[in-house]
């Protein structure tokens, strides 16, 4: 078995898992909200598809690439997992999420090499595949209105809830059921396991902040975005705010724009292109929602978006020239120091630098 | 035959996985294995048709009307197939849709006519154009059947699997992902058995499949020109404007083109090529001079008339054997050309005459070593100033230690040109150069002629946020030329 070179295996795990390891906490706090929400289903869901995917990215690295599994240690597969057990609803079937996370960890992840050489999100290819091919088993949430979740799934005896998305695409209001917006907040409605607690995703939010992730820009922008929409072009009777909670916090959209949209190896890398970036797909995600008739469109757009960023980078970078040749009315001081911008990851320097840039 | 149509076509030129053309009906229809064999049936049939039209008939033709005359012919034939179809399976007819009528239009039709059907004969393109749709539909097939099992769980309609693996399959995604692993499977065949034309193929593989040549006219041979890239065509002539004359789509007959480049590998000097170059120059201002109406009209009857199923191969074959199955696919060293026929057209006149003609190495000016234009270079470093400092030590150290070495081999042949100089001619002041004097003599040479300008990490970022016009104006201004030229 051919060994990489041990110290730029070292380097790259290391680049990678010292963001892989907010986002794994990030999820990792989720899964716990849903579990206490759905109980033991939850658990194994979670638990099979973690297996499941570390597994196929083992055995794809020791059997296809001819390399020591060592790279499994950059936790970008148990990420992957989490993220796609998560999306999932808790009445599919057990084995619905782990072949969701073999197929992108065998498609997507595993021809490109490492986890800093994928074009796409892993997890967003492998989301959109369940919803392309297990539409009705993705798409049938538990109600949560009936006391305990015994009859979890998808079969007999089993009572599916609307979830927010189809509330607010079929009927165009969410007047004739009354929703308590309390419910809408800790999560009480029928939804995606992981997706449903608004208030926890606002807290994933403030903790990226907090962190200083590089992608907080990518995702302000694309929440930016979502928020303009809506609030321009309401699809709630009851008023604008209302439209803005329940936009936002409808399927996967916000789950989406945390922890896909702002993933540093697909988005572009220029300040200017991250923001631009965030707003287009989140332009798009609105337009998906108002004109299209899939429930969640939020990976398709993702993966839209990854398929360009490169163009988004340019751009950026050429909309930065031409900001600054207008406003070189003066002489630039040269910097002397560069500074901190908290909005960096550690291991850039510059916008095109960095151990997670593509070569 | 002298080529394998079979395994080529299907293999190394594959028109899908390796010409990555055609795709469109493949991904939206290709679900099943009864589309994939109707897909096939009926692109074998165009293909077959268009070839045998296009070597016969259209090869007369210019190019803009063949492009036209290839969809039109692909209706000819798709449509009544379409008709056949509707009667013996209706329900299968309308599923495809309307991604069948698209197979008329299909890019293999275009592709094989163009780079195969025009120039080879009658017999040899219908055996081409049945091997390149075998091609085609090896790929529809393996498609539609691993489309099949995946999306339906059947094969033709037989019950296989009792649940439905995947219906993503049965969707563009699933065509393209598995389009791609095919693509790649193939490729690491390749690299299995012949990795030379495996990397080639990476890297550019238009050259990689066009340098195997077959069957070839003498007067149709394209290589050079499509395969050498163009700045060796200028290198050799020197101008722009002489190759413009001669190329065009109809001189390509007439066209020769000898690739002093790449052919004659002796070493030539700096000033032979300068020479050379500056002979050329002369020989364009003679054409230019001698020819001054240039017509861009086009003689098709001056054509020169192929005949079919001519099998020419040459006797000196002086291509070294190489190694792999795909020896004769990969790009060969360039033979010597036999003669070509006279030209025929002015334009095709003038450019023989410009390229064969040769001036006396009289009339060529030499141009003096002090006129010749010295360039600075300015070296910008990255600003990791620890990297950089331990990497220009040990630079340092070694260029202290070359330029010893090299300073003492220097010195002794400038002593050995002086003396050979001093034994030819007897200049006025002819003394003998000690050692140390010439190595004196070649250090400040060098200090005055070149100047490394390296800058650090601060000053760096300075300039970097300058923009260019203040970086070139903080520059010592000590090249007349290089401002003048600006």
């Amino acid at each position: 078995m051919r060994t990489e070179n041990p110290e730029k295996l070292n380097i790259e795990n290391r680049a990678v898992r010292s963001y892989m390891i907010d986002m794994v906490i990030m999820l990792v706090i989720v899964a716990v909200v849903a579990i206490y929400t759905y109980g033991s289903r939850a658990v194994q869901i979670l638990l099979l598809t973690s297996i499941a995917t570390v597994a196929t990215e083992a055995i794809g690295y020791t059997l296809f690439m001819r390399r020591k599994p060592e790279r499994i240690f950059d936790l970008s597969s148990v990420f992957t997992a989490l993220a796609i057990a998560l999306a999932v609803p808790s009445s599919s079937p057990l084995w619905m999420a782990p072949i969701g996370g073999m197929f992108a960890i065998a498609i997507a992840k595993l021809p490109f090499g490492n986890a800093t050489s994928t074009p796409f999100v892993p997890a967003a290819v492998g989301i959109a595949f369940l919803s392309v091919s297990y539409p009705d088993l993705m798409f049938t949430y538990p109600s949560l209105s009936i006391g305990s979740l015994q009859a979890v799934t998808y079969g007999e005896g089993f009572v599916s809830g609307t979830s927010l998305a189809t509330m607010l695409d079929h009927s165009k209001s969410i007047g004739t059921t009354v929703l308590n917006v309390l419910d809408v907040f800790v999560g009480r409605i029928p939804g995606p396991m992981g997706a449903s607690c608004f208030i926890l995703m606002l807290g994933t939010f403030v903790y990226m902040l907090i962190r200083g992730h590089s992608g907080f820009i990518t995702t302000a922008s694309f929440i930016a975005a979502c928020s303009v929409m809506s609030v321009l072009f309401p699809r709630v009777l009851t008023g604008r705010t209302y439209s803005l909670l329940m936009e936002l916090s409808a399927g996967l959209l916000f789950f989406a724009a945390v922890f896909f949209i702002s993933d540093p190896v697909t988005s572009p890398k220029n300040q200017l292109g991250k923001v631009l970036y965030g707003a287009s797909a989140g332009f798009v995600t609105m337009l998906f929602r108002y004109f299209g008739n899939v429930e969640s469109a939020v990976c398709f757009v993702v993966l839209i978006a990854n398929a360009i960023s490169p163009l988004f980078d340019v751009w950026g970078q050429q909309l930065g020239e031409m900001i600054q040749q207008k406003s070189k009315a003066s002489l630039r001081k040269p910097k002397q120091e560069k500074k901190t911008n908290r909005f960096r990851t550690r291991g850039e320097v510059s916008d095109e630098g960095g151990i997670l840039d593509h070569e | 035959m002298s080529r394998n149509y079979l395994f080529q076509e299907i293999i190394v030129k594959n028109p899908v996985l390796i010409g990555t053309i055609g795709l469109c009906p493949i991904v939206a229809i290709c679900t099943s294995l009864k589309s994939a064999l109707i897909m096939s049936a009926i692109t074998i049939l165009t293909l077959i048709v268009a070839q045998a039209l296009s070597s016969l008939l259209l090869r007369h033709l210019p190019q803009w009307i063949r492009m036209s005359l290839y969809m039109l012919v692909g209706m000819l034939v798709v449509v009544p197939s379409i008709l056949l179809i509707e009667r013996l399976d209706p329900t299968t007819m309308l599923a495809l849709g309307i991604y069948l009528p698209l197979l008329a239009v299909n890019p293999v039709i275009v592709r094989q006519c163009e780079r195969e059907g025009v120039n080879i004969g009658l017999v040899e393109s219908l055996v081409n154009s049945l091997c390149a749709g075998f091609g085609y539909s090896a790929v529809l097939i393996v498609v539609g059947v691993v489309r099949e099992i995946f999306g339906n769980g059947t094969i033709w309609g037989v019950r296989i699997l009792p649940i439905v693996p995947a219906a993503g399959m049965l969707m563009p995604m699933g065509g393209f992902v598995i389009l791609a692993f095919m693509a790649a499977l193939l490729r690491a065949y390749f690299r299995k058995i012949d990795p030379a034309f495996a990397e080639e193929l990476a890297v550019n593989s238009r050259t990689a499949i066009k340098g195997h040549k077959g069957l070839k006219s003498l007067l149709l041979d394209m290589d050079d020109e499509e395969v050498a890239p163009r700045f060796e065509i200028i290198q050799m002539s020197g101008s722009k404007e002489i190759d413009n004359l001669a190329t065009g789509e109809e001189d390509k007959a007439e066209q020769e083109t000898p690739n002093p480049v790449s052919q004659d590998k002796k070493h030539v000097s700096a000033e032979e090529e300068i020479e050379q170059i500056l002979r050329d120059v002369a020989l364009e201002n003679q054409a230019d001079t001698a020819e001054p109406e240039m017509s861009n009209d086009v003689d098709f009857a001056e054509e020169p008339a192929l005949d079919t199923g001519v099998v020419l191969e040459s006797s000196e074959d002086k291509t070294p054997k190489a190694e792999g199955v795909f020896a004769k696919f990969g790009k060969k060293p360039d033979k010597p050309k036999a003669e070509k026929q006279p030209a025929k057209s002015r334009r095709g006149k003038a450019a023989k005459a410009a390229k064969t003609a040769q001036i006396p190495a009289e009339e060529v000016p030499v141009v003096p070593e002090e006129a010749k234009p010295k360039y600075e270079f300015i070296t910008l470093e990255l600003p990791s100033a620890a990297k950089r400092q331990a990497a220009e030590k040990a630079a340092a150290e070694k260029a202290a230690a070359e330029k010893a070495a090299a300073e003492k081999a220097e010195a002794k042949k400038v002593a050995k040109e002086v003396a050979s100089k001093s034994a030819e001619e007897t200049p006025v002041f002819a003394a003998p150069i000690s050692e140390e004097e010439a190595r004196v003599e070649t250090s400040t040479a060098k200090k005055k002629s070149t100047s490394n300008i390296v800058y650090r990490s601060d000053e760096l970022e300075r300039l970097m946020s300058m923009s260019l016009d203040d970086i070139l104006d903080s520059l010592p201004k000590d090249n007349k030329g290089e401002e003048s030229e600006k």
